[in-house]
């Protein structure tokens, strides 16, 4: 007999799913932020020791499943609505396959900023701009009209 | 539901947590070595296998949690009946473990999966080019003019 059962299987790849849609949503805001190099909301900090806006947005975003979920398969199970149920557990896990990934990361960022916040620069962050890619925000002065 | 069934399942659900923050700290002391040695860049494991994937150290940080799922998942099913000899009691010791150890590996998976993909799109979108002299881009003729120092 397996041990890990079929349904052990189907609920990690929910997870799974969860956790992809947290890091697509965080490729998507610094993905853009890298492509127009954006430095206002909701690509700031609103402290120089937290992480930026964007990250704490997909740290929010990830909360409401999991709490929708949870609260969703409470009710079904006191109604006695098993196809309600069975979804509010599906939403549930995907939420937290979101909390999972969006919570260590801004655990990680916020490690980043409390180590060294002067020098310490992400590896991901500083490759991705080479020093041979000339900078459209350096030596020039923008004249508001 | 039940408070021992709640409690399987916030222990469950904290074993997968810690799983991908030990993930995010594996990741955390990478960057931070980068940071501190520029004498590791461009060395193993700070390449990549390729220009358009991650780095090697992010890579070895997904495939320490596969290793650590497979290697609970391979403890608890015991395909090659390696437990048969063992006590009972010891064997039921170690299977739970190897559950756990699947649960944390599972929370390295779920942390260690998406940031690849993040790193890896990342790591693909062009960065802007400053315009040639005497173009100027929209945004910047909407804010103002430009003028070269």
């Amino acid at each position: 007999m397996n041990m890990v059962t079929q349904k052990e299987t189907e609920e990690f790849f929910i997870r799974l799913a969860g956790a992809l849609t947290g890091g697509l949503e965080d490729a998507g805001l610094e993905g853009y932020q890298k492509s127009t190099g954006m430095r206002t909301f909701p690509f700031n900090q609103l402290n120089p020791k937290i992480p930026f806006c964007d990250d704490l947005i997909v740290g929010g975003l990830a909360i409401p499943p999991w709490v929708i979920g949870y609260l969703m398969e409470e009710d079904a199970r006191k109604k006695g609505d098993m196809k309600a149920m069975e979804f509010g557990k599906n939403l549930e896990m995907f939420g937290e396959g979101d909390v999972i990934y969006a919570l260590n990361m801004l655990i990680h960022h916020e490690l980043c900023l409390l180590m060294e916040p002067q020098i310490f620069a992400p590896a991901t962050m500083v490759t991705s701009v080479p020093a041979s890619v000339p900078r459209s925000d350096v030596g020039h002065k923008v004249i508001k009209l | 539901m039940s408070m021992p069934e709640l409690d399987k399942e916030a222990i469950e659900f904290l074993t997968r947590f810690f799983g991908g923050t030990a993930s995010a700290l594996e990741q955390f002391f990478a960057e931070w070595w980068w940071t501190n040695h520029p004498e590791a860049r461009n060395q193993f494991p700070f390449t990549r296998p390729e220009q358009h994937l991650p780095f090697w150290s992010n890579i070895i940080i997904g495939g320490i949690s596969v290793a650590e799922a497979l290697l609970g998942l391979g403890i608890e099913e015991d395909p090659m009946k390696l437990l048969e000899r063992v006590d009972y009691k010891v064997k039921e010791q170690m299977k739970e473990f190897a559950k756990g150890l699947r649960k944390f590996g599972e929370g390295g998976i779920l942390y260690s999966a998406p940031m690849l993909t993040k790193t890896t799109i990342v790591h693909n979108v062009p960065t802007p080019v400053a315009a040639p002299i005497g173009q100027v881009r929209t945004e910047q003729l909407l804010a103002g003019r430009v003028i070269k120092l």
